[in-house]
C-alpha cells in the first residue's frame, strides 16, 4: 500500500491551505517539550466552516488514516464548538502528532453532518455529543440516548452553559449526606486508645537512648 | 450470621465498579500485584459475586448502576464484608454536586469499612483490610 | 448369590432386586453430598438468581430458542419461494375462490385436451 510519506505540521497546514484556502478560519500549531530531554510534540489546530467538515476528514483520510480520539465539544455562549481530535503518523518513532478539527455551530441551527460513513467508530463520540449538548446530528444510524438514563428530562442538556443547562435543583449534594441514620455507627464499640501503653513505651526508650 | 473457617484464611475478593474513573480499580490491580503481594495470603479477585467473601465496591453510585449494585450487593452470600474504596463512594470526592449520581453507597448499601483516598494507595486498602478482619474479629468475639 | 444370578447370564438387566438395591445405594450417596451444602441461604432472594452484572434476568420466555427456529436453514434457503408464494395468500375469500375456479378450469383443459 503506498501511503504518503511522513509529512511535518506545517506541511499538513500548508495542504489544506491550498486546497480550502478561504474555507480555513485558523490554524496554527502549539509546540511543547515532553519528557526530560523535551522531545518535541505537536499539536495542530485547524479551524473550518461546517460545511467543509467532511471535505477536511476526508484529506487527513487520504494523507495517512487518523485515529479519531474523541469529539470534543465547549459551549461558547452563542455557539457551540465542536472539536474533532486526531492523531496521524502512528508508528513513527516520536513522529505522531494530534491534528484538531474544529467547527463553530451557532445556537440558532445546530446540526451537524455525521462523520460515520468515514469513521464508523465515531458514533459513540457523536451520540454523546447529541444527548449533552442538544445538537443534531444528521444521518446518525443510531441516535438513542447513549450515557444519560431514560428518566432524565427531554430538554435539559447537562454540558450546556445556558438555560437548558443542570438547574440548581436538579444537583445533589453528596457531601451533604450523613451517614445513613438507620444502622448503628459503628456497630461494635472500638478498642480503647493505647495510650497508657505508649506512654510507658515512651519512657522506657528514653531509657534505653540515654548516653550508655 | 455464621463465620465460616474461610473467614480465618483467605479472602476471596469480588471487585465492583460503580461508574468510578478506574483510578481506585488501578490501585486495587496494584494491591494485588506481586509488590504487596495479598496472593500469598491467598486472597484473590473472583469473576461472580457468589464466590466472594468480601465486596470492594469503587465509583460514587450513578443512576443507572445503584439498582445493578443492590442487586450484586444481594448476591454475595452470607458472611460478607463490604469495603467502599475511594472517597468517590463516601462523599462525592471530585463529583460532590452531581445530577446524575444517587448518593455516597451508603445510600444503596451497608459498608462495613471506608478506605479514603483519591486514589487510596495499596497500603491504605490493605490496612482497610486489616480493619475489616479487626471488625470480624469483634463481631465474631461479641456473639 | 442368587440375588445377582440374574445379571451374570447376561439377560438379567431387568432384575428388580437388584435395581432396587442400586437405587437405595444412590439415594444414600446423593443425600451425603447434598448434606454438606450450605444450608442457610435465604430462599427467595437474589441468592437464588444468577449473575448477569446487576441486570435483571430475563423471564424465561424471552430467552428460550423456540423449536420453530429449528428449521431456519430451510426457510433461508426457500426464501424466493415463501416471498412470491406468502403475499397471495391475501386473506380475502374471493381471491381464494378466484384460484379455485382458474385451476379447475385448467386441470379441465388440460384432461379434455389430453383426452
Amino acid at each position: 500500500m503506498n501511503e504518503t510519506p511522513h509529512l511535518s505540521p506545517q506541511e499538513i497546514i500548508d495542504l489544506y491551505k491550498t486546497e480550502f484556502g478561504t474555507g480555513i478560519q485558523d490554524a496554527r500549531i502549539t509546540e511543547r517539550g515532553e519528557g526530560v530531554r523535551k522531545t518535541k510534540g505537536y499539536n495542530v489546530w485547524i479551524r473550518v466552516d461546517r460545511a467543509l467538515l467532511k471535505p477536511a476528514i476526508n484529506k487527513l483520510i487520504n494523507i495517512r488514516f487518523p485515529h479519531l480520539a474523541v469529539i470534543a465539544g465547549n459551549d461558547l455562549g452563542t455557539e457551540i464548538e465542536l472539536l474533532y481530535i486526531f492523531s496521524v503518523f502512528y508508528g513513527t518513532k516520536f513522529g505522531e502528532y494530534m491534528v484538531t478539527i474544529g467547527i463553530r455551530l451557532p445556537k440558532t441551527d445546530l446540526t451537524v453532518p455525521t462523520i460515520t460513513d468515514l469513521i464508523p467508530g465515531a458514533l459513540i463520540s457523536e451520540r454523546e455529543k447529541q444527548e449533552f449538548f442538544g445538537i443534531t446530528v444528521t444521518g446518525i444510524p443510531d441516535g438513542r440516548r447513549l450515557f444519560i438514563p431514560d428518566e432524565f428530562p427531554q430538554g435539559v442538556y447537562p454540558w450546556r452553559k445556558d438555560e437548558t443547562g443542570i438547574k440548581p435543583e436538579m444537583v445533589r449534594e453528596l457531601w451533604a449526606i450523613g451517614r445513613p441514620k438507620d444502622r448503628p455507627a459503628p456497630p461494635v464499640p472500638e478498642k480503647k486508645p493505647l495510650q497508657e501503653e505508649s506512654a510507658a513505651e515512651g519512657k522506657k526508650e528514653k531509657m534505653g537512648g540515654a548516653p550508655e | 450470621m455464621k463465620l465460616t473457617k474461610s473467614f480465618n484464611r483467605s479472602l476471596w475478593v469480588f471487585h465492583l465498579n460503580t461508574g468510578s474513573c478506574n483510578g481506585c480499580e488501578i490501585e486495587i490491580v496494584a494491591t494485588i500485584c506481586p509488590r504487596y503481594d495479598p496472593e500469598r495470603f491467598g486472597m484473590k479477585l473472583v469473576g461472580s459475586p457468589k464466590h466472594a467473601d468480601v465486596l470492594l465496591v469503587t465509583g460514587p453510585v450513578t443512576k443507572k448502576m445503584a439498582a445493578k449494585a443492590r442487586r450484586v450487593y444481594e448476591q454475595v452470600p452470607d458472611p460478607k464484608v463490604v469495603m467502599c474504596i475511594g472517597t468517590c463512594g463516601q462523599s462525592g470526592g471530585v463529583f460532590y454536586d452531581s445530577y446524575n449520581l444517587d448518593g455516597p453507597i451508603d445510600q444503596v448499601l451497608p459498608v462495613d469499612v471506608y478506605v479514603p483516598g483519591c486514589p487510596p494507595r495499596p497500603e491504605a486498602i490493605i490496612y482497610g483490610v486489616v480493619k475489616a478482619q479487626e471488625k470480624l474479629e469483634r463481631l465474631e468475639a461479641a456473639q | 448369590m442368587d440375588l445377582i444370578a440374574p445379571l451374570l447370564t447376561g439377560y438379567g438387566l431387568w432384575a428388580p432386586v437388584a435395581w432396587l438395591v442400586a437405587f437405595v445405594a444412590a439415594v444414600i450417596i446423593v443425600y451425603l453430598l447434598w448434606k454438606t451444602g450450605e444450608s442457610s441461604y435465604k430462599k427467595g432472594t437474589q441468592l437464588e438468581r444468577p449473575y448477569l452484572s446487576g441486570n435483571v434476568e430475563p423471564e424465561k420466555g424471552a430467552v428460550h430458542i423456540r423449536a420453530s427456529n429449528l428449521y431456519w436453514g430451510f426457510l433461508q434457503a426457500l426464501k424466493g419461494y415463501y416471498d412470491v408464494l406468502v403475499p397471495v395468500h391475501t386473506g380475502i375469500l374471493s381471491d381464494y375462490l378466484i384460484w379455485f375456479v382458474a385451476v379447475t378450469a385448467l386441470v379441465l383443459v388440460i384432461v379434455g385436451v389430453l383426452s
